[in-house]
């Protein structure tokens, strides 16, 4: 029988039989909806999380504390980081130091906060976006977010940020005096004393999103930091003394890391800790997985029972009709190409509903994603992956082949007498 | 008279009931009517000459060949080729139209060509007095069209042979006429025609007549 036949028949056939095409359908795509939703979520979170905040610098920093008179082992540390192909940088690490804008009139419409910052020691990888990068020989400049925020109670969450935030490209040229405190620990409450004031001139801007920084967090040069920190240190009243020291090392990739923990812990067992940690969000992508492969396969095994018993009942009730078409001389195999192919387009149509749905809920949340979560989450991007569709495709096509088996072996033992039976 | 189809000494048995006992006949051209009570075993005589069932002993020829041993796709491909079904419900496929409906057991005859098997359902269409009905649903048509639409599907393969069981049973007196009219112009046209039926009416177009009781049939003059 011609193929061209085969399509004419099995058409009519769906078109009769429209009420129970449509709840197949809609069983299904419910199964194939579910299954490449989470596929979607879960390799979106791990795009997003192995290929944008893991290759962030902050991500890519780790920290190595020891004994700060332990001249033979820094010496040691250094020598191998240096050998190191995948390190990019160390340094001995100063700490951070926050302070507030003394010359915020200048530089601020009016308002009736402190503003603030915070200061980070410029490497190389801090990519700038606009301006210049801070050099070995830099002094008083800094890079400050491209998103800037001078509000220390705010922090970055999932939330879209402010309005009020402003363009770090406007301050480009501008100085930025800061007033940094020492701390007298002699007696308690502890009380902030002898201010020192720091002037730099910002030359750049770069991207909070892409550094996984906060928009008060500003890059000054390494030595800068240096000076601020021991001159704190200076005027520092009581407190004890800082026995430990950090040597920090940035790596091209998160995945050669382990390479040189292996070398500087079988070597000099110290330990190493990362600068950052994602904490349960490394993992969500996993979970989400693996909670949405269970219900995807509880919905596919409810799709293959229901489907299978109506399919069943829906051939009994063709009983005569098949039974006729055997008596016209039609085979057992014509039939059975029948019924697959009613079957089939079943499938197909599930899918291509399936998919429609799903490009369409990746286009919303995608959108709400830009426009309602936080700049750093903007790089997940949730896309219809090629495996998923494929996956999609083969059980979209086998839920309705297995679930007719019984129905097309009831079909195949049907007598052509039967035509005649169900008068 | 040639032979279309000839049995020889068939027997069905269902269980422990005997329901055709060796039966012996000879089809040729003509209108055949078999008749009897219900359970008589005439319907399950059709299905042997019709190659619907096989037969628990005895032989069937069509054309002085044997076919009762062949395998079930031979069978079938007999079935397709020499003989047509007219049934009590009509079995006509709702979605469907008329000429689309005569057209499906031209699906699977090879020897058809696909720009033919339209122009020739409608032309048998015309035969059965329903040209301008040939683009109507099942449902736009009385009983007696939509049993038409069944003959004309019936000859859609040009069969030898046309086995119609209880054709005019959902008919009103006036369809009933004419569909039997209709049987007996095929039959008399080099075709075989086998009615079963119950009715007393059908009796009157008949060349041949047979009487089934109880398993066994006796030829009426």
């Amino acid at each position: 029988m011609r193929v061209r036949y085969y399509f004419h028949i099995v058409y009519n056939n769906l078109i009769r039989r429209k009420r129970q095409v449509i709840s197949h359908s809609i069983i299904i795509v419910l199964a194939l909806i579910t299954l490449m939703s989470t596929i979607s979520m879960a390799s979106a979170l791990d795009d997003m999380v192995n290929n944008y905040i893991f290759q962030s610098p902050k991500y890519r920093t780790y920290n190595i504390v020891y004994y700060r008179n332990d001249k033979l082992l820094e010496n040691k540390l250094f020598d191998i980081l240096s050998e190191e192909e995948h390190v990019l940088e160390y340094y001995i690490r100063t700490w951070e130091q926050g302070g507030f804008i003394l010359n915020d009139d200048e530089l601020f419409e009016a308002s009736d906060r402190d503003h603030w910052l915070f200061f980070y020691a410029a490497d190389s990888s801090v990519s700038v976006i606009t301006g210049e990068a801070i050099n070995k020989n830099s002094k008083n400049v800094g890079i400050i977010p491209k998103q800037f925020y001078t509000d220390n109670n705010y922090e970055i969450g999932f939330e879209k940020e402010p309005d009020d935030f402003l363009d770090g490209e406007d301050f480009i040229g501008k100085e930025i005096t800061m007033r940094f405190y020492a701390v007298d620990f002699s007696e308690y409450p502890f009380k902030k004393i002898n201010p020192m004031d720091y002037t730099f001139k910002v030359i750049g801007v770069y991207d909070i999103g892409r550094e996984m920084r906060q928009p008060y967090e500003v890059y000054i040069p390494y030595d800068d930091l240096r000076n601020i920190d021991e001159e704190l240190k200076n005027r520092t009243i009581g407190g004890s003394e800082d026995l430990g020291s950090t040597i920090s090392f940035i790596v091209d990739d998160v995945n050669n890391a382990q390479g040189v923990f292996d070398r500087i812990l079988s070597e000099l067992m110290v330990p190493i800790s990362p600068m950052a940690t994602l904490g349960i969000i490394q993992d969500l992508g996993g979970y989400i997985l693996i909670v949405g492969s269970i219900i995807s396969i509880i919905v596919i095994l409810i799709a293959l029972i229901n489907i299978s018993l109506s399919t069943l009942k829906m051939v009994k009730k063709r009983t005569a009709e098949i039974g006729l078409l055997k008596a016209m001389g039609y085979k057992n195999n014509q039939i059975a190409t029948m019924l697959s192919l009613e079957s089939t387009a079943i499938g197909c149509i599930s899918l291509a509903g399936s998919v429609s749905f799903v490009l369409l809920l990746i286009k919303v949340l995608n959108w709400l994603i830009q426009s309602r979560l936080s700049i750093q989450l903007r790089y997940l991007n949730l896309s219809l992956k090629l495996d998923s569709l494929v996956i999609a495709a083969a059980i979209s096509l086998l839920i309705p082949l297995v679930t007719g088996i019984l129905g097309m072996r009831y079909a195949l033992k049907i007598s052509p007498t039967e035509a005649i039976k169900a008068e | 008279m040639e032979a279309m189809i000839s049995a020889r000494n068939i027997s069905k048995v269902y269980g422990n009931l005997m329901a055709v006992k060796d039966l012996s006949l000879d089809i040729g051209t003509g209108f055949h009517v078999i008749m009897g009570r219900s359970g008589s075993g005439k319907t399950t005589l059709l299905n042997m000459l019709g190659l619907l069932d096989d037969a628990s002993s005895g032989e069937i020829y069509i054309r002085e060949k044997l076919v009762s041993d062949m395998k079930a796709r031979d069978k079938a491909f007999h079935r397709m080729k020499d003989f047509g079904f007219v049934f009590q419900a009509f079995h006509l496929h709702p979605k469907l139209k008329a000429f689309e409906n005569v057209m499906i057991p031209m699906y699977i005859n090879p020897e058809l060509k696909t720009a033919n098997i339209r122009e020739r359902a409608l032309e048998l269409l015309v035969l059965m007095e329903l040209g301008d009905r040939s683009h109507h649903f099942p449902d736009q048509l009385s009983g007696g069209q939509q049993q038409r639409v069944a003959i004309a599907r019936a000859l859609a393969n040009n069969p030898t042979c046309i086995f119609a069981d209880e054709p005019t049973g959902n008919l009103d007196a006036e369809s009933e006429k004419i569909v039997l009219s209709h049987l007996k112009n095929i039959s008399e046209k080099g075709r075989s025609v086998v009615v079963v039926t119950h009715n007393e009416a059908v009796m009157e177009y008949a060349d041949r007549i047979f009487h089934m009781t109880d398993g066994v049939l006796e030829e009426k003059q």
